[in-house]
């Protein structure tokens, strides 16, 4: 199921809320057994045999716990119940993910293997790296072991990030499972950020995504130099309300159950290097990484021949988790690049501001363009359109601009803080009055807030493009 | 710190949702289907099997073929009730039609001048004057339906009957200045390319596109503003140029009053309806259209017959080709007023002209642009045959055979002359839809009295 589609948000939405809040107000159990059944209602809505998956990884997952448990409390080494629950859940996010790709590259090896047809589960890079999280969270000490299953149950498929995160690590939410307190400030403010996460994906990135997508589909002699332009600047901006936009939606509906989730992504666009970029840009991923991964290999803190290696590693992984496709592997070693270079030489961080903003900006562009081609090739070919090879009619161009310059020119806007920085000057304005003034701005902020819904509600009855892009991840 | 947190906001939203599940329950409720737009009236099985069995051919389902029942697996039923469970929601909410009429708003708000669809040929386009059409997007090949129009004039001619092609217009005229930039329409194109071949062969044809410019007037004010269809204006225009050709190049004696504007009364409804592309959009994406009804002031009397759905209508003209029960109700999104001509769209209808049983029979064969010429060429014929083959289940030269027409016409809009149903005079025939170049003429089926 959507966040943004009108079963969610009429239908789906509202009967948890009633059930979780009225019929089961108090009762901490049943308010937890809701969550879990209407998670596991929300998953299986599109493909209802793939939670059968998702209930066979908690199992699995919550033995493994008990077992690191048991020989942790035995003072006996992890390694065993570790590498078992990394090989098991790796494992089984390699048959789905990765299988068929592995066979297709051996194929082109050579070796004759049939390719069986292996259908995707929706978010499995998502809640599979949560269970891993949960064993390794019990392993290192960061969480106690959860005894009930339907608890664990419940933080692996939680449905706000089930299926596009954020991922949230068990040591974060452990204690939320059954010690939250829900509360008005939470829940109004859980409602408002949700909201603001249904505009972003609805009345920008879905509209973003026709540009994009007609620039993709353009068979590459056809595409002009402009609208390759114009098609991968809206594709960087229709990725980031997209994903940003489901955070939002993620971490709000997530407060308005009283857990709360890390931010994932702090203003990306405004990044002056690469490396801020990263600090900015699906921070749950990257934080995963360096927790599970950097850290655990030595960090930056084992000299420098392992620093890289390290630094290798995980964005290797970080592209490989990304997609089986050499695109995504591709992107996650420019990436490792760009890091090396920022990091190595010193140099874009003492360039000017404006200077680190285009380097940066421009560089994840390029970076957006390998992740969303299909192939190398596809994406060499669109980069050379980029670059003055395109032969296409401009009128393509020129459309789509002026259908969509006002979504553009937003969606440009409103990727910069322009909010924080207005309410500091409005704080800064009125001073001590302040707080006389913000009765007022919570009203048309509010009502801001319902113009938006309304909007996205008649954009979603109206049937419109809604594609996900991190679902597939 | 980033006003993250609105008590307005929280409470509005909960309101707006508990609204929109109210809206679903209810929406999901069946309810009576009086309301449910214009709606045909029930076909008649008997005539069904009747038609089926009189040329062989029979609807699915029809005869004593066993129609194969497949079960599919419970998750695949599972999965196809949740595909379309998002849809049934939809329609639930937007039974009242406001979420339309916000979605055209916010389109008008941004500028829009293509508002696209999820079914992308009902994508909706605005033009420079701020009325809306279709599109017909992408280029096509359409000599091959030329070639079975040229087909269709030799097997008539065979049965003394003569053809003539008569080209509607459509909204949008060629390289139309009105269109956004990068937009492209090829309706007129089509239309050519037919015509191209049509005259090459011999074919008699009228081309209405020339005849509406030639009246130096304004093109938009011949058609609808939040539709792609004609005005009855236009199509009475039309008429006065048909009937000069009906009596030069076949015979035809038309009263003087037919084609003259002063000899009809013409009320306007304004503000009445939405048309197709405005249903789409609602009424503050482009505005609303007016309609007028054009009555005779000399006598007249039809019966106006659609045996498939048991339906017939004799009365004065106003009575029995108008439907006036069609604009008795403003409804924007579920009333039709263009049905207001001729009632709609009907696989076949025969139209009696009481007072002049003696004028020609023709044989229409049509789409929707017809609906608002037929009642005018009414007057002109003894007996107007009209046929849809986008609906007609039987052979056509059956029919023609069987009514024996004094002549018939085919009229298509530009943008029909892409679909391929509209051009399938000869279903029995295999090499359908290529329309070889010389195919074996078409054979005489068995008459069948009815």
């Amino acid at each position: 199921m959507l966040f943004s589609s009108s079963i969610f948000l009429f239908a789906f939405l509202p009967a948890v809320l009633l059930g979780y809040y009225v019929l089961f107000r108090g009762m901490r159990r049943a308010q937890n057994l809701l969550l879990l059944a209407a998670s596991l209602l929300f998953y299986a809505w599109g493909e209802p045999w793939f939670v059968l998956v998702m209930m066979g990884s908690i199992l699995a997952n919550y033995l493994f716990g008990l077992w690191a448990h048991t020989w942790k409390v035995r003072g006996r080494r992890l390694l065993l119940p570790v590498t078992a629950a990394c090989v098991c859940n790796l494992g089984l996010l390699f048959v789905f993910k990765y299988l068929t790709f592995t066979l297709e590259n051996l194929g082109r090896l050579g070796l004759n293997v049939p390719i069986p047809v292996i259908e995707l589960p929706i978010g499995i890079s998502f809640f599979t790296f949560q269970a891993l999280s949960y064993v390794l969270d019990v392993a290192m000490g960061t969480a106690q072991v959860q005894r009930s299953p339907f608890g664990l149950g419940l933080y692996i498929s939680l449905f706000p990030q089930l299926i596009a995160g954020p991922i949230v690590k068990y040591a974060t939410v452990a204690a939320e499972i059954q010690g939250r307190r829900e509360n008005w400030g939470d829940f109004s403010a859980g409602c408002c950020r949700f909201l603001v996460g249904l505009g972003k994906k609805v009345l920008l990135s879905n509209q973003l995504a026709l540009v994009a997508d007609a620039a993709w589909d353009t068979p590459a002699g056809g595409l002009s130099t402009t609208f390759a332009w114009l098609g991968s600047l809206c594709y960087t901006l229709q990725i980031y309300y997209d994903f940003s936009g489901y955070s939002d939606m993620a971490i709000g509906l997530g407060r308005m159950f009283g857990f709360h989730f890390l931010e994932n992504f702090n203003w990306p666009y405004v990044s002056r290097s690469v490396t801020e970029f990263w600090r900015r840009w699906h921070i749950s991923l990257s934080t995963w990484f360096r927790d599970y991964v950097y850290i655990p290999l030595g960090g930056s803190r084992a000299g420098k021949g392992k620093t890289l290696r390290n630094l290798f590693v995980v964005w290797l992984l970080t592209g490989v988790w990304h997609g089986a496709n050499w695109t995504f592997l591709c992107w996650g070693l420019f990436y490792f690049l760009l890091l090396v270079f920022e990091k190595t030489t010193g140099q874009v961080l003492s360039w000017p501001r404006p200077l680190g903003w285009c380097w940066t900006f421009l560089m994840v562009n390029f970076g957006w363009v390998l992740f969303r081609a299909d192939s190398l090739p596809a994406c060499l070919d669109f980069l050379a359109a980029m670059f003055g090879q395109g032969s296409g009619p401009d009128l393509q161009a020129a459309y789509y601009w002026e259908q969509y310059y006002i979504v553009i020119l937003l969606s440009v806007f409103f990727s910069f803080p322009i909010a924080p920085w207005l309410t500091r000057k409005v704080e800064a304005y009125f001073g001590r009055y302040a707080r006389h003034v913000f009765p007022l701005w919570d009203g048309v902020y509010g009502l801001g807030l319902l113009l938006i819904f309304l909007a996205a509600a008649a954009f979603l009855v109206k049937g419109t493009y809604n594609p996900f892009i991190y679902f597939n991840f | 710190m980033v006003p993250s947190h609105s008590s307005t906001g929280a409470v509005l939203f909960l309101c707006a949702m508990a609204a929109g599940a109210i809206l679903l329950l209810t929406g999901l409720t069946p309810t009576s289907p009086a309301r449910e737009g214009v709606r045909l009236p029930q076909r008649n099985p008997s005539y069904v099997t009747q038609a089926g069995l009189r040329d062989g051919r029979k609807s699915p389902g029809q005869g004593g073929e066993a129609v194969p029942v497949t079960s599919e697996p419970p998750f695949q039923r599972l999965q196809d009730f949740l595909g379309a469970a998002e849809t049934s929601a939809n329609r639930a909410l937007d039974k009242g039609h406001l979420f339309i009429q916000l979605y055209g708003g916010l389109q008008s708000l941004s500028d829009r001048t293509v508002v696209e669809d999820v079914d992308p040929q009902y994508s909706v386009v605005k033009l420079t004057n701020g009325t809306i059409t279709f599109l017909n997007a992408e280029p096509q090949d359409v000599t091959g339906h030329g070639r079975a129009v040229v087909r269709l004039a030799e097997a008539l001619e065979k049965r003394e009957v003569p053809l003539l092609y008569v080209q509607a217009p459509q909204k949008l005229q060629e390289d139309d200045s009105r269109l956004p930039v990068g937009v492209t329409d090829y309706g007129n194109e089509y239309a050519d390319q037919l015509l191209g071949v049509l005259e090459e062969h011999g074919v008699a044809t009228l081309d209405l596109r020339q005849v509406l410019a030639d009246t130096g007037r304004d093109w938009s004010s011949f058609f609808f503003r939040t539709y792609h269809h004609w005005t009855p204006e236009a199509a009475f225009t039309a008429h006065q140029a048909l009937a000069e050709v009906l009596e030069a190049d076949y015979g035809f004696t038309i009263p003087l009053e037919n084609t003259d504007p002063d000899a009809f009364s013409r009320t306007r409804l304004s503000d009445w309806f939405l048309g197709s592309q405005g249903k789409r959009v609602g009424s503050l994406y482009a505005g609303v259209d007016d309609i007028e009804i054009w009555r005779p002031h000399f006598a007249t009397s039809f019966t106006y017959s659609i045996p498939i759905y048991d339906m017939e209508r004799t009365g004065p003209f106003d009575e029995s080709l108008l439907f006036p029960e069609r604009i008795e109700e403003k409804d924007f999104f579920n009333g039709n007023p263009y049905t207001l001509y001729a009632g709609g769209d009907y696989p076949m209808a025969r139209i009696y002209n009481l007072l002049e049983p003696d004028l020609p029979r023709v044989m229409l064969l049509r789409d929707s642009y017809a609906c608002v010429l037929t009642p005018f060429l009414a007057l002109d014929c003894g007996e107007l045959i009209t046929i849809d083959l986008r609906y007609f289940n039987d052979d056509l030269l059956t029919y023609v055979d069987w009514l024996e027409p004094d002549l018939v016409i085919v009229m298509y809009t530009a943008g029909s002359a892409a679909l391929d149903e509209l051009f399938d005079f000869f279903p029995s025939d295999t090499a359908l839809p290529q329309y070889a170049l010389d195919p074996p003429a078409a054979e005489k089926p068995a008459l069948d009295e009815p």
